[in-house]
C-alpha cells in the first residue's frame, strides 16, 4: 500500500483482506469482549470507526507538519496522548450536543483510548507513508473491517449460546476457536483489490 | 518479607498469568507468535517496558493526583515504550523489522496499563518491580509457548531449524490468523482444566477485570451494563 | 486580594495541582527521548546506509555506488575502474499483506543482473516469505523485457511462482518489470 494504490483498493484492503482484527489481530478486546450481541457489537464498531477516522485526521497533520523530519520518534507519545484528548472531547461533545448518539456509544468510548486497532491505524498510515485522503480512507476502510468482523462473529455468537459445546472448551475456548474460523473464511479473501 | 517478594514475581508466571488466566495482551499473543523468536522478542521488550512503568508508577505513586492517573500512566508507559523501540531500532534492527508496528503497540498492551492501575499505583517500588518481572515472564513464556507450536506446526521448524520438516509435511495454517486463534483456543481450554482441577474459576469470558480501561470507565461490569441500555 | 487568594486555593487541587504534575511528566519524558534519540538517531541511520550498501554491493561486484535521480525515482550506478557495470533500483510492489520492496541490478545491456527482496515481512511466513530464497529470486538473472509469473515450466520470458504464494510472486515481479522499465529510461536519456 502506498501513494499510487487506487482508494478503492484501499479501502476493500481494509475491510476484507488486511482486516483489522481477522488478519492484524488489532482491537482483539473489543472483539472478544462486546461481541456477545450484535446490537452492543454494532455500536462498538460504530464508535471505534468514528474515532479512527477523527484520529487519523488530527494525527496526520501533526505528524507531517509538527514531527516531520526531525521529532518522529516522537510519534508514539504523541499520538497516544492525541487520540486520548480526542477521545475526551467526541465524549463530552457528544454527550453536550447529540445526546442520543451519546446515550448509545458512550460507554464504549472510555474504552477506545487504549484499544491498540486506532493507534495502530495511525502509525500504519505513517509506516505507510499515505497521503492525508488516503490516510482517511484506510481509517475509514479498517474501521468498516472492524465493523464488519464485529458483526458476523456477534452472529456467530449468538448461535453458540443455544448450542451444545463439550465441557473443556465452553467460556472463552469455544469463543477463540469460533474467531479462528470466521478468520479462515476472511482468508478466501485474500487478492481482492491487489 | 522475602518470601512475600517471591510471591509477587511468581504469581505473574503461573497463577495470574497475564494471558491465560487474566486475558490480557490478547492482541501481541496472536499476532508476533509466528515463530519462537518472535514470540521471546516481543515478551521480552514488553517485560522491560513493564518492569520500568511498574518502578517509575510506584515511586510517583503519591505525586500524581487521582484525577489525571490514567493520562499520567499511559504518558509514562508510552515513554519508556518509545526509549525501547529507538534501542531496538538502533542494535537490534531484525527484531524491529520482525515486530514491526506491534513494537510500538507496547505503549496499548493491556498488561502494562493494568499493572499500572491494579498494582504499581497502590504498592512501593520493590513488590511493584517483581511484580513487572514476573508478569513481563508470564507474558513471555505464554508467547514463546505459542511461538513454539505455531512454528513447529506450521513450519516444521525451531529458531529455523528443521524439527520435523523432513517427515511431516508442515500445516501452514498455523501461521496465518486462523492457527493464531486456534492455538490460543487450545492454551485457554488446557489452562482453564488445570485451573479447574485445583479448584479455581475457569476463564469463561473476557469481563471488566482484564479490561485496562476499569478505571477509566467506571462501570462495575460492562458486559451487563451494555445489554441493560440496549435492550 | 482575599478573593484571589480563595480563588487559588478553590482551583490548587482540582485544576491547578494535576495540570502541574502532568506537565511536569510530559517535560520529563520528552527530554528522555530527546536524549535517547541523540543516542541512537546516528546509529540508526548509519545502520540503514550500511545496509544498502551491503546489499548493493552482494548484487553488483563494484568499488562505488553512485546515487542518481532519474523522472520521480533514485537509483544507484555501480561504477567499477570508472566503468559503468550496472545499475541498481529500488521498487515496492503490493503483495499479499504487505508491501514487496525488491532492489534489481540490470546490467549495462539491460538484463537482469540480479534481484534481492528487502522487504516480505508483510507476506505469509512459510509460503510468501519464501520468495527470500534464493532458487526463487535466482531465477531473474539474465532475463530481460517484460517478464511474467507462471506456476510452473517457465520459458526464457517467465518465472516460476513460489508454491502456494502467486501473489507474492507477481508482486516481486511487477517490481523487477518496473525497475527495467525504469532502466530503459535512464538509458534513453543518458543518449
Amino acid at each position: 500500500m502506498n501513494n499510487s494504490t487506487a482508494i478503492a483498493s484501499i479501502l476493500l484492503a481494509g475491510i476484507l483482506t488486511n482486516n483489522m482484527v481477522l488478519s492484524k489481530f488489532l482491537g482483539i478486546c473489543p472483539f472478544l469482549g462486546v461481541s456477545k450481541k450484535v446490537n452492543t457489537a454494532f455500536s462498538m464498531s460504530i464508535a471505534v470507526t468514528l474515532v479512527m477516522v477523527v484520529a487519523s485526521a488530527v494525527t496526520w497533520p501533526i505528524y507531517h507538519y509538527l514531527l516531520m523530519p526531525n521529532y518522529t520518534y516522537l510519534e508514539t507519545i504523541v499520538f497516544i496522548l492525541v487520540i486520548a484528548a480526542i477521545v475526551q472531547f467526541i465524549e463530552i461533545f457528544l454527550k453536550r450536543f447529540i445526546k442520543p448518539v451519546y446515550n448509545a456509544l458512550g460507554i464504549y468510548l472510555p474504552l477506545i483510548t487504549t484499544n491498540c486497532a486506532v493507534l495502530g491505524i495511525t502509525q500504519i498510515n505513517t509506516a505507510n507513508q499515505l497521503d492525508f485522503v488516503r490516510s482517511m480512507i484506510n481509517a475509514l476502510g479498517a474501521g468498516l473491517g472492524f465493523m464488519l468482523a464485529m458483526l458476523l462473529f456477534s452472529g456467530v455468537r449468538e448461535r453458540l449460546e443455544t448450542a451444545n459445546i463439550p465441557e473443556f472448551l465452553k467460556g472463552l475456548p469455544i469463543t477463540l476457536i469460533s474467531a479462528a474460523l470466521v478468520s479462515l473464511s476472511f482468508l478466501g479473501f485474500a487478492g481482492i483489490g491487489g | 518479607m522475602a518470601n512475600k517478594n517471591i510471591g509477587y514475581f511468581t504469581n505473574g508466571l503461573l497463577k495470574e498469568n497475564p494471558v491465560l488466566r487474566l486475558v490480557l495482551g490478547t492482541c501481541p499473543t496472536l499476532a508476533v507468535t509466528t515463530s519462537v523468536k518472535d514470540g521471546i522478542s516481543m515478551g521480552l521488550a514488553a517485560t522491560v517496558v513493564l518492569i520500568c512503568s511498574n518502578v517509575a508508577i510506584s515511586l510517583l505513586r503519591k505525586v500524581i493526583p487521582d484525577k489525571v492517573r490514567i493520562p499520567a500512566f499511559i504518558t509514562i508507559i508510552a515513554g519508556f515504550v518509545s526509549v525501547v523501540q529507538m534501542l531496538v531500532k538502533a542494535f537490534l534492527p531484525s527484531v524491529d523489522k520482525a515486530l514491526g508496528i506491534y513494537l510500538p503497540l507496547i505503549v496499548v498492551n493491556c498488561i502494562i496499563l493494568a499493572r499500572a492501575e491494579m498494582f504499581a499505583s497502590k504498592n512501593s517500588v520493590l513488590p511493584s518491580a517483581l511484580d513487572g518481572l514476573g508478569m513481563g515472564l508470564g507474558f513471555t513464556a505464554t508467547l514463546t509457548l505459542m511461538g513454539t507450536i505455531r512454528e513447529l506446526l506450521g513450519t516444521g521448524m525451531i529458531f529455523g531449524q528443521p524439527v520435523t520438516a523432513n517427515f511431516i509435511s508442515p500445516m501452514i495454517i498455523f501461521l496465518l490468523p486462523p492457527g493464531g486463534f486456534f492455538v490460543f483456543g487450545m492454551l485457554v481450554a488446557a489452562s482453564n482444566a488445570i485451573a479447574k482441577r485445583q479448584g479455581k474459576q475457569p476463564v469463561e469470558h473476557l469481563g471488566c477485570d482484564s479490561c485496562p480501561s476499569k478505571g477509566i470507565c467506571g462501570k462495575t461490569d460492562c458486559a451487563e451494563k451494555e445489554a441493560v441500555t440496549n435492550e | 486580594m482575599s478573593k484571589n487568594g480563595n480563588f487559588l486555593q478553590k482551583t490548587y487541587q482540582p485544576i491547578i495541582k494535576p495540570t502541574i504534575v502532568l506537565l511536569v511528566i510530559c517535560i520529563v519524558i520528552a527530554l528522555a527521548l530527546s536524549l535517547t534519540n541523540t543516542v541512537t538517531a546516528p546509529k540508526i541511520k548509519v545502520l540503514a546506509e550500511k545496509q544498502q550498501q551491503e546489499s548493493m554491493q552482494l548484487l553488483v561486484d563494484a568499488d562505488a555506488f553512485a546515487e542518481k535521480e532519474g523522472k520521480g525515482f533514485t537509483y544507484y550506478e555501480a561504477v567499477q575502474k570508472e566503468e559503468t557495470v550496472g545499475y541498481v533500483f529500488l521498487n515496492e510492489a503490493k503483495g499479499y499483506g504487505g508491501t514487496v520492496s525488491v532492489m534489481t541490478a540490470v546490467k549495462p545491456d539491460g538484463t537482469v543482473h540480479a534481484v534481492k527482496i528487502l522487504d516480505v515481512s508483510g507476506e505469509t511466513p512459510g509460503l510468501g516469505q519464501n520468495s527470500a530464497k534464493e532458487n526463487f529470486y535466482g531465477q531473474y538473472a539474465g532475463k530481460k523485457g517484460e517478464i511474467s509469473v507462471v506456476k510452473f515450466n517457465a520459458n526464457d520470458q517467465q518465472v516460476n511462482a513460489v508454491t502456494g504464494a502467486t501473489i507474492t510472486s507477481k508482486a516481486v515481479t511487477q517490481a523487477v518489470n518496473e525497475a527495467l522499465r525504469q532502466f530503459e529510461e535512464v538509458r534513453t536519456d543518458g543518449k
